[in-house]
């Protein structure tokens, strides 16, 4: 009775052992590359926006291997730039004077081509706040590539085409078209209609695959 | 590859060969119900033949999107020729951590079907390769998978692996791996090849032993080959980057780890070799034959044949002969044939634009062996219209040649088959020509004579000829599929395989529509009786 009990109580050991051992495959030492290939967030900073006055931080997720959505913010620093390359299609007046400090969000939604590492197709979307001026919003569609090296350091470079709006909140800050706004001084300051454009947005992004 | 812009579709016609005629030959074929592996509404890209019996075939799928160049996907396929039963899984390796291997190829070996895959680990900066089977019945993967070899890459910069190919010996005791590694303008960075037993177990393993180059040179690879010994052969070409010089270079790699043999193969006057295909006979004999040019044209003006018995660089034979002018004027009108031979004559091509695609070498009894390779073309066609610009393939299968050699590689007779059919997108399945030959040597040869405008077949307008060549050179043909239209309609050579002794498995490869794609039927018949 004693040897059966010990018995028993051997099986219920080792089978436990047996159902706690994860099933691993052979090759498992060969695919392990340190989380690299699995990896599935990509943080990044915008180079081009800290010119625009916008120190902006964002996080990519990866949802599969050709689909990611991206949200960021930011801190604007009390300076403003419009993107060069507006000036291609708008040559108005696109200096926001005097602005203060707010903040920035903004959302991606992504399409890869082949994988991470290689050309995409993407719908950004911002939008800048600095309380009491301005508030400006942008949405564009814009194709780009990202290079991600074995370091897991990235290179991510887009450029679109979108339309801006803008909404002044104190009737005098604006960032573009604001020599619209001086037609009308010498009759009231009353507030204007906001105003669109259209723009072309660059976006140079420096990054690391966590 | 020449681009031209259209503005207009241009009909596409291709022209029917006069021989003499035989009666038509009425096959009793048992084709299985129309069947669509893959997912439903994809094009088929490809269909390879892998192993089988008349019972039951195993084959390789793969589907794609326009333009063809797309591949969205691989199958393994099952079918069933006597109940008509299909199973098939999309290849997708992966291990429980859901790490995606790239799949490179798919080879049999003594009968089993084995999938070759690779992944880039970045952490150790080695490309590691692995094999893994696939059981027949239940028919998945067998989850066998295992690491067969390696490559280092991190003195390699930029270097992505490409060109992976799996050859077997004769006996199938031997498999070589072959593979490069190319920066971004696709130039060779680095090449190697390693040779297994047929249990996959590492017998060699080399890299980089090619002709040194000079700065002005560029090299091209060609085909592996290993013989029963795991001695392995390759050809090369180097091309002088600026004019027109081209060398064949031949490399014997031996089974015993020796030094590397090279030898460059130079032909007699101006000329150099055009286009060749190697193969091993039982004897392990190294044949490579195939055209030759003259220096500065790309027309094949002759044929020619080297032999390395048992693999020895040193015993090394080559017999070169000119084609004659019946041969190149073959299938052409009297003012076609009059402009060849002179272009021909002025040392002018008269025939380029063209690559060969090669069959494997077929030996014969008496130690002889035949070639037969396939002109073909692609031509990247731009359409504008609208403002948008369309781009698309025109898939060029032109002449057919089949040449035999004796055992000494002396040329026997040369036979051409001239035809010129472009096509486009899953019209292809039309195109091209199926091979193969009996226990008396005889060639079989059999491929569509087709008028096709905007890719659909006219009805009544399409021809399946079989020709049959026997050693001596005595040829005839049949017309097949006579009584049967819908045969004719859907019979694909190019996805149609030799069985050997005469019998052939049988493609038809029928266009779907927008929601359900193509469908295929298979049969089998033998052609001897």
């Amino acid at each position: 009775m004693k040897t059966l009990l010990t018995a028993f109580l051997y099986i219920l050991l080792f089978s436990s052992v047996a159902f706690a051992q994860k099933k691993t495959s052979g090759i498992d030492q060969y695919l392990d590359d340190g989380g690299f290939s699995n990896a599935k967030l990509l943080g990044k900073v915008n180079l081009t926006s800290i010119y625009q006055g916008d120190l902006h931080l964002s996080m990519e997720y990866l949802v599969s291997k050709e689909f990611s959505v991206e949200a960021g913010a930011g801190v604007l620093l009390g300076y403003y730039n419009d993107d060069p390359l507006n000036n291609f299609i708008d040559t108005g007046d696109d200096s926001l004077k005097n602005p203060k400090m707010g903040f920035s969000l903004s959302a991606v939604l992504k399409y890869y081509k082949d994988g991470m590492d290689f050309f995409y197709i993407s719908i950004p979307g911002r939008a800048r706040f600095i309380p009491g001026q301005i508030q400006l919003y942008e949405v564009s569609f814009a194709p780009g590539k990202q290079w991600v090296w074995d370091n897991r350091l990235l290179l991510d470079v887009s450029i679109g085409l979108g339309i801006q709006h803008q909404k002044s909140m104190d009737s005098k800050s604006y960032a573009f078209h604001a020599e619209e706004r001086m037609s009308h001084s010498e009759s009231s300051y009353e507030s204007f209609p906001t105003k669109n454009r259209l723009i072309i947005p660059i976006a140079i992004k420096l990054g690391y695959l966590f | 590859m020449k681009k031209f812009i259209l503005t207009l579709l241009i009909p596409l016609t291709i022209s029917t060969i006069l021989l003499a005629q035989e009666k038509p030959l009425f096959l009793n074929v048992e084709w299985t119900d129309k069947k669509t592996p893959g997912q439903k509404g994809k094009r088929i890209k490809d269909c390879v033949y892998l192993t089988g019996d008349d019972n039951v075939i195993f084959y390789l799928y793969q589907t794609g999107i326009p333009p063809e160049r797309q591949n969205t996907g691989d199958y393994i396929v099952k079918h069933n020729l006597k109940d008509g039963k299909m199973e098939y899984f999309k290849i997708e390796l992966n291990n429980i951590k859901k790490v995606d291997r790239n799949y490179e190829g798919a080879k049999v070996i003594n009968g089993d079907i084995y999938l070759f895959s690779s992944f880039k680990n970045k952490k150790d900066k080695k490309y590691y390769f692995f094999a893994e089977t696939v059981k027949k019945e239940p028919f998945s993967l067998n989850r066998d998978e295992r690491m067969i070899g390696e490559i280092d890459y991190s003195k390699i910069k930029g270097g992505k692996l490409s060109n992976m190919s799996f050859v077997t010996s004769p006996d199938e005791s031997k498999i070589l791996i072959s593979y490069s590694l190319l920066n971004k303008k696709n130039e060779i960075l680095s090449f190697g090849l390693e040779v297994f037993d047929n249990k996959l177990t590492s017998i060699w393993k080399r890299a980089n032993d090619f002709p040194t180059l000079t700065k002005d040179e560029k090299v091209y690879l060609g085909q592996y080959v290993v013989d029963n010994n795991a001695n392995a052969y390759l050809t090369s070409h180097v091309y002088k980057k600026k004019g027109k010089d081209k060398k064949l270079f031949l490399t014997h790699y031996p089974g015993d780890g020796s030094d590397a043999g090279i030898k460059e193969i130079t032909f007699s006057g101006q000329n150099y070799a055009l286009s060749q295909h190697l193969g091993i006979n039982n004897n392990n004999d190294l044949i490579c034959a195939g055209f030759f040019s003259r220096i500065g044209n790309k027309s094949a003006i002759g044929s020619f044949s080297i032999i390395l018995p048992s693999g020895s660089i040193k015993d090394f034979r080559m017999n070169e002969k000119l084609f004659d002018n019946n041969y190149l004027t073959k299938g052409m009108n009297e003012k076609e044939a009059e402009k060849t031979l002179e272009k021909k004559d002025k040392n002018k091509d008269f025939d380029d634009g063209y690559y060969y695609k090669f069959e494997d070498i077929h030996f014969k009894n008496d130690g002889g062996f035949y070639i037969s390779a396939e002109k073909r073309a692609i031509t990247l066609i731009e359409k504008r219209q609208q403002g948008v610009v369309f781009k698309y393939n025109i898939y060029h299968y032109s002449d057919i040649s089949l040449l035999n050699f004796d055992k000494n590689g002396n040329l026997l007779w040369a036979y051409k088959i001239p035809k010129n059919q472009n096509l486009q997108n899953e019209d292809r399945n039309r195109a091209s020509y199926a091979l193969g030959f009996d226990q008396n040597d005889a060639a079989y040869i059999i491929y569509n004579t087709v008028k096709m405008f905007l890719g659909k077949a006219k009805s009544g307008s399409i021809q399946t000829i079989l020709i049959k060549l026997g050693n001596d050179g005595t040829e005839s043909w049949n017309e097949l599929f006579t009584d049967n239209n819908d045969v004719t309609k859907s019979f694909s050579p190019r996805n149609t395989r030799s069985l050997g002794d005469g019998k052939f498995l049988l493609n038809r490869t029928h266009y779907g529509g927008f929601m359900s794609g193509p469908s295929i039927q298979w049969g089998i018949v033998n052609l001897q009786k």
